[in-house]
């Protein structure tokens, strides 16, 4: 990932070597919406194919959100270029921001340009945020219901409460709790990576916890049960077909809502504040 | 079986249908502004057919409109000559010209409508005007076709905007300014003098195809979806992409839009340059 990182970086020092290019200047605009009832919780909705979504808490009103292009792949399998010209490709970034009743949607052509959202939002704010390849996922100090997938990168959240449900593929879960809504069931999933969550002490939560191919940690003293492998056989065409699924539960504080921690290749940490 | 004779009834039908009557009629025009000033401007509003528009050192409109129509019964065919005819409008410094039928509104010549026509019902025949034009040089342009055929303008020193829908557009030994565009064709512009003030080429599904004499000094403004641009320019430099910020309110929701334009800028800059393209490649060259 590293790599493709900076091959990529390469291929645009190359770009910006062969024209005299300024464009570095012009791939940020920031853009401001007001909320119908400022003040009141929001919900904020970012679904990317390509890049990095930011959101940190902050004292005001508004949601800012601020675009940032570029990283994009020129893609120059089979272009021809003809003789005696250049080809000048770069792809310009669109961004669609959707303000109702304090819900604000973006949308983006983050599938053909692979772009970073930094986005500010009032500290309380429910966050709905996807992406799919090249970024992570990072919140800082909102509080709400949050609900949030990668799949080729980590998701990192800092100072938030609330509940959260997230879910990446190749990456690391980070997360830490401030507070936790009581009422939530929560789950934190990945295949390939850790998930390391830290709750406040007094969280009273069951969780339910399972990582195929690495060890489960934590420093609260959970009451472990160890279920009993449930067993599911199914037969078709005479074809027979057992499953057996693994499941350690542990009540923390004498238990409480579920809380899902699931990775294939990686650690499960879950950490007293 | 069955479905083979039901194939051979359906073509059979088809072929019958097809079996058209059809007729040509030539229309001839000289028209003159009534008084000649740097504002005069040709206006063609035409829906089937080919603008063929020449520029020339005289005086006087020349129009040759050829209409076609084309019909099942020798009786619509009749009707069709009844009702189709070649519209002309002469305003103070303007000169219209536009199909001409109960089934079509032209905005222009009758103002805005909420009008729709249903071609299948209201129209029961085919029709195609032809244009071929030679207009004096100075005259400016503003000229429109949607199907079968194509738009080519040659010669003109005036401002010219042609648009089209359903074919190519080919406008050569342009001396004044440029706006043309056109959804599933070739777009192909040949200036004979660097730019002064604005120019815009747009071409949907097609290639857009720009010389200039030389390296004029403008801004150029670029997007293209699936596409490239080319240029052999070499006074090249790339500047921050444009953006422009839309605010648009509906049914109690805002709608917030960040757009991203690719801009260049060639020798001192100054003219803007708007290309675009959905599916196409955009080539821009120095003429040689």
């Amino acid at each position: 990932m590293k790599k493709l990182i900076k091959l990529s970086f390469i291929g645009l020092l190359a770009a910006a070597i062969s024209l005299p290019a300024k464009a570095q200047e012009g791939n940020k605009e920031t853009i401001a919406i007001p909320l119908s009832s400022p003040g009141e919780k929001g919900k904020l909705e970012v679904g990317l194919v390509n890049g990095s979504i930011n959101v940190a808490g902050y004292d005001g009103k508004d949601v800012i959100i601020e675009a940032v292009s570029g990283g994009g792949k020129n893609d120059d399998r089979g272009v021809v270029t003809p003789t005696g010209m250049k080809r000048i490709s770069s792809n310009p970034m669109e961004l669609e921001a959707t303000e109702k009743g304090n819900t604000v949607k973006v949308s983006t052509n983050s599938w053909a340009v692979t772009m970073t959202l930094n986005i500010k939002v009032p500290k309380n704010f429910d966050l709905k945020l996807s992406t799919v390849n090249d970024g992570d996922i990072d919140v800082k100090g909102v509080t709400g219901a949050h609900e949030i997938s990668n799949v080729n990168g980590e998701i990192t959240m800092t100072q938030v409460g609330g509940s959260t449900v997230l879910n990446t593929v190749n990456g690391d879960i980070k997360v830490t709790l401030e507070s936790v809504n009581p009422e939530a069931q929560m789950a934190f999933t990945t295949l390939n990576g850790d998930v390391d969550v830290t709750f406040p002490a007094a969280v009273k939560a069951t969780a339910k916890m399972r990582s195929d191919r690495g060890d489960i940690f934590s420093d609260f003293d959970m009451v472990i049960e160890k279920s009993a492998p449930k067993v599911d056989k199914s037969s078709s065409n005479g074809v027979y077909k057992v499953s057996i699924e693994d499941w350690v539960f542990g009540k923390i504080n004498g238990g409480g809502k579920e809380y899902l921690f699931k990775t294939m290749q990686g650690d499960v940490y879950i950490r007293k504040k | 079986m069955k479905n083979l004779l039901l194939i051979i009834l359906l073509v059979g039908c088809f072929g019958y249908a097809r079996a058209t009557e059809t007729e040509k009629i030539k229309i001839e025009k000289t028209l003159k502004f009534a008084t000649p000033s740097p504002d005069n401007v040709l206006e063609i509003y035409n829906i089937n057919g080919s603008l063929q528009i020449e520029g020339y050192d005289g005086q006087e409109i020349m129009v040759t409109a050829e209409l076609t129509i084309s019909a099942n019964t020798q009786a619509l065919l009749d009707k069709g000559k009844n009702e189709m005819s070649l519209g002309i409008l002469e305003d103070d410094s303007a000169l219209v010209l536009y199909n001409k039928a109960p089934f079509i509104h032209n905005e222009r010549i009758e103002g805005p409508c909420n009008c729709h026509w249903n071609w299948s019902k209201d129209v029961d025949y085919k029709f195609s005007f032809d244009f071929k034009v030679k207009v004096p040089r100075g005259v400016n342009l503003h000229v429109r076709t949607v199907n079968d055929g194509f738009i080519a303008i040659d010669g003109m020193n005036s401002n010219v905007s042609a648009h089209h829908v359903n074919g190519d557009v080919t406008l050569t030994q342009m001396g004044g300014s440029v706006e043309a565009r056109t959804i599933n064709g070739e777009l192909l512009v040949r200036h004979t003098k660097a730019p002064v003030g604005g120019n815009s080429y747009y071409s949907l599904n097609g290639d857009v195809n720009v010389y200039y004499p030389g390296e004029p000094d403008a801004d150029i403004t670029f997007k293209s979806f699936n596409g490239s641009f080319y240029t052999d320019m070499e006074r090249l430099e790339v500047m921050p992409p444009a953006w422009t910020k839309e605010v648009t309110e509906k049914n109690g929701s805002t709608k917030y839009k960040l757009t991203q334009k690719n801009n260049i800028k060639v020798g001192k800059g100054g003219n803007l340059l708007a290309f675009e393209t959905f599916n196409g490649d955009i080539y821009v060259k120095k003429s040689k």
